[in-house]
């Protein structure tokens, strides 16, 4: 498991987490641009909570969520007291967010980059420089998660059945590509933006 | 006896290291979205060989630059 700062970047145990990335659809990722990214407006990717999320592991992402759904009980009760303004439009942001998870399918996505743009202060988000050896693990990274997809295009290649199975792995490489696109161009962003150190 | 010294990577250069990965990403997302979506049809599985052949070649090559581009900045450095 990487430790200390890189855990800001990369996800420990190698596969990044599916949440803060863009959804996917099944013909989504076609309809995309290789080169230009898709912008909301709110990019939930940017925000540093998805880099701390994915230094968490599947397990403790579990725990996470737990606590969450017994603190949105509370609040829904009116248990807690919000004692300033921004923690108050931080509990106030976090019933459009709490419909969105319990209502019609397509509504997380904007209400999530909704409530984590209410979270962080503007400017809060200013990436730290990258550490060169942060940046060489993220390369590493990446160079990895190429070697897992070229596995699972062999996997399939060897597969006589065109059926569910190769459904399931290409369905398994297409996420892993996903998310590696989307993290790979963040730690693209947050170089340019945070620069690089020694 | 030799004493060849790496050379900093440009800063720039490093961003463009991430970003080509993240296209590399993407083109592999297509190609496994396109065996993945035609896999019943029998269309699907004439192309499967061809997109397995493009989205192997994508990663192996990427797999390598990668660990070289690693190494190169494990070596040299960057130069801001």
């Amino acid at each position: 498991m990487l430790a200390g700062p890189i855990s800001r970047y990369a996800n420990p145990h190698g596969l990044p987490s599916l949440i803060g990335v863009r959804g996917g659809g099944t013909h989504n990722r076609l309809k995309w641009s290789l080169t230009m990214p898709e912008s909301h407006g709110a990019d939930v990717r940017q925000s540093p909570y998805v880099s701390r999320l994915a230094g968490i592991e599947p397990e403790g992402a579990h725990a996470l969520a737990l606590a969450a759904l017994a603190l949105f009980d509370a609040i829904n009760a009116g248990k807690l007291v919000a004692t300033d303004t921004d923690t108050r439009a931080l509990v106030e942001a976090l019933y459009p967010l709490q419909d969105a998870l319990h209502g019609p399918e397509g509504r997380l996505p904007a209400a999530l980059a909704g409530f984590l743009s209410t979270a962080e202060p503007k400017g809060a988000h200013r990436p730290y420089p990258m550490r060169i050896s942060d940046a060489a693990s993220l390369l590493k990274a990446c160079s990895e998660s190429f070697g897992w997809l070229a596995a699972i295009l062999g996997a399939i290649g060897k597969n006589p059945d065109c059926g569910g199975e190769v459904r399931r792995l290409a369905g398994a490489g297409r996420s892993i590509a996903d998310d590696m696109e989307d993290l790979a161009e963040g730690w693209s962003e947050d170089m340019k933006t945070g620069g690089v150190q020694a | 006896m030799s004493t060849t010294k790496t050379l900093p990577v440009h800063a720039d250069d490093a961003i463009e290291y991430f970003r080509s990965c993240a296209e590399a990403f993407a083109c592999l997302s297509v190609l496994l979205g396109a065996i993945q979506d035609n896999a019943d049809d029998a269309a699907g599985r004439v192309a499967k060989d061809a997109l397995l052949i493009s989205g192997l070649h994508v990663a192996d090559r990427f797999a390598s630059l990668a660990d070289g581009w690693r190494r190169e900045l494990e070596a040299g450095g960057v130069q801001p």
